[in-house]
């Protein structure tokens, strides 16, 4: 099995707390991989250590090996290996400056991935209709993303990420905030992707029944280490970990 | 009985409140009012038109006269170091925001909260000292430079407030699609702020119009002629107050007064204008 994403003894410190404590992953190419775990565990770090987020924060330190579609991701420039990577954020945060257009467009041309008008048209087109949004903005798309319900911006920052036309798409608890119908429509785009595209999905969630739901593999994470990974299928229905046993107890 | 103790007390505080409100709008009043009785007088003795254009008059003339030169250096002044200071507290309001924990923005940031407490006249000394005495002339450069450093904190420090204001999270979303330290600042953080830009820019324009102090040593107080360039001596509306206002001359003391009401009024006109400005600014 091919891996999108290598993590090796990952040790990660924010303002002086260890926050990983020695997290090694094996994240397989095209499938999705949910991590799951309570609040605090370091879900979200994870997350950001791999596309170098992380480093926004100038008292993180990383050590350990990332390695991120084939590159050693410490040893690469960040932003080159941002471009390759898509990202969804638990908070929708569409840029309000930007029209629906050219949030969406910004993210292709900063990407490379189209520079020609038509080309940004075909790509936003593109990268709307797999975020399951464009039929409800397509003859308004000079609007400020602001006029968007929460779940629309959610699924417009999911076509901004998918814009970049990424082989690797991270997603923090991107449902966590919305309702029902616009969970449904996310999970079922991250779906469609695996399927249609051989996208790499890591989701981040706290609720076991989503990794049901979406996940093809599950990393339950607990204390600042993975504790179990496997196919989600078994991983529920035989847990070796206290915490994934509680975890899934509470479903059944 | 306590009730009605509680009344009295109520209707004490109202008076008391009522009486210091009065007091502290009086002066304001009468220097509006009078002011204005006063500017009117002298600008309506030659016309609007000719008080803004023509010459001042000789001292002891008694004739009327106009502004035209300390206007037309105020303007000059005012572009000048609005031209220079907006774009430095820019780039100073961008550099410690960006690497609050670099050694030389944290010097620089220091310099710049230094200057905010620096007695105005002294940097119209510092410049007199490094400008005007190599040039061998005050100027209106000279004078532009000197409310550019009046200007530089006030602006930076309001710049600066509205970058750190610009939420981490659409930070975070123009990073995450690949965007360089340099595209985020372009692409996300000055367009979220442009419009405190503007309002930073517009009290840097209301600093420039009403300054005397750094003005004394550098402009020259040339206003019985049009400045014909800006490496020349010049003059400006305050300036012109100051000294006309203590002649002994009481026709050059009715010029202050319309040049003090032209003041009051462009103040006016960039209030109004940072007024409408700030109401647009989402916080």
């Amino acid at each position: 099995m091919r891996h999108a994403v290598l993590i090796e003894d990952l040790r990660v410190r924010l303002n002086g707390k260890e926050v990983l404590k020695g997290v090694s992953l094996r994240v397989p190419e095209g499938a999705v991989t949910v991590i799951l775990g309570p609040s605090g565990v370091g879900k979200s770090t994870l997350l950001r250590t791999i596309n170098r987020l992380v480093e926004l924060n100038p008292d993180a330190s990383v050590e350990g090996r990332v390695e991120v579609l084939g590159v050693d991701a410490y040893a690469t420039d960040p932003y080159k290996l941002r471009r390759r990577v898509g990202m969804v954020f638990q908070i929708p945060n569409p840029l309000p400056h930007l029209s629906i257009y050219w949030n969406v467009a910004l993210a292709a041309k900063v990407c490379g991935v189209a520079k020609r008008k038509d080309e940004l048209n075909r790509v936003v087109e593109w990268a709307l209709r797999k975020a399951m949004l464009w039929e409800e903005v397509k003859d308004r798309l000079r609007d400020p993303p602001t006029k968007l319900s929460g779940g629309q911006q959610q699924r417009l920052c999911l076509a901004r990420a998918l814009a970049m036309k990424p082989k690797l798409l991270l997603l923090d608890e991107p449902t966590a905030n919305i309702d029902v119908e616009n969970t449904e429509l996310i999970e079922r785009a991250l779906r469609d992707l695996v399927r249609e595209d051989g996208t790499t999905v890591l989701l981040v969630t706290h609720m076991p029944d989503q990794a049901l739901r979406v996940g093809d593999y599950v990393a339950v994470m607990y204390d600042g280490r993975v504790v179990e990974f496997g196919r989600v299928g078994e991983v529920a229905r035989e847990p070796t970990h206290p915490f994934t046993r509680k975890l899934f107890s509470r479903l059944a | 009985m306590s009730d009605v103790v509680e009344k009295l007390e109520d209707a004490a505080l109202a008076v008391v409140a009522g009486l210091v409100t009065v007091a502290a709008l009086v002066p304001y009043a009468s220097i509006i009012v009078s002011t204005f009785i006063n500017g009117f007088k002298a600008v309506s003795a030659v016309g609007l038109w000719d008080f803004l254009t023509s010459l001042p008059p000789a001292p002891g003339s008694g004739g009327y006269g106009g502004v035209g030169p300390s206007l037309a250096g105020t303007l000059m002044l005012t572009a000048v170091s609005t031209a220079l200071g907006v774009p430095l507290s820019l780039l100073i309001a961008l550099l410690t925001t960006e690497f609050p924990r670099n050694p030389f923005s944290k010097l620089i940031k220091g310099l710049v909260k230094g200057l905010l407490e620096l007695p105005t006249i002294m940097a119209g000394m510092v410049i007199y000292t490094i400008v005007v005495i190599p040039m061998g002339t005050p100027s209106v450069l000279a004078g532009a430079l000197a409310l550019t450093v009046v200007m530089l904190p006030y602006v930076t420090t309001y710049f600066e407030t509205y970058l750190g204001s610009v939420p981490r999270a659409y930070r975070e979303a123009g990073y995450a699609i690949g965007l360089s330290r340099a595209g985020v600042v372009w692409r996300v953080a000055l367009p979220l702020v442009k419009r405190g830009v503007l309002v930073g820019s517009l009290i840097g324009v209301s600093r420039a119009l009403g300054e005397t102090a750094p003005l004394l040593f550098t402009l020259g107080a040339a206003r019985y002629y049009y400045p014909s360039s800006i490496t020349g001596p010049g003059d400006s509306i305050s300036l012109l107050i100051y000294n006309f206002a203590m002649m002994p001359y009481p026709n050059l003391q009715s010029v202050a007064w319309g040049a003090a009401l032209i003041l009051l009024a462009s103040y006016l006109v960039v209030s109004l204008a940072i007024h409408l400005c700030v109401r647009g600014v989402e916080a």
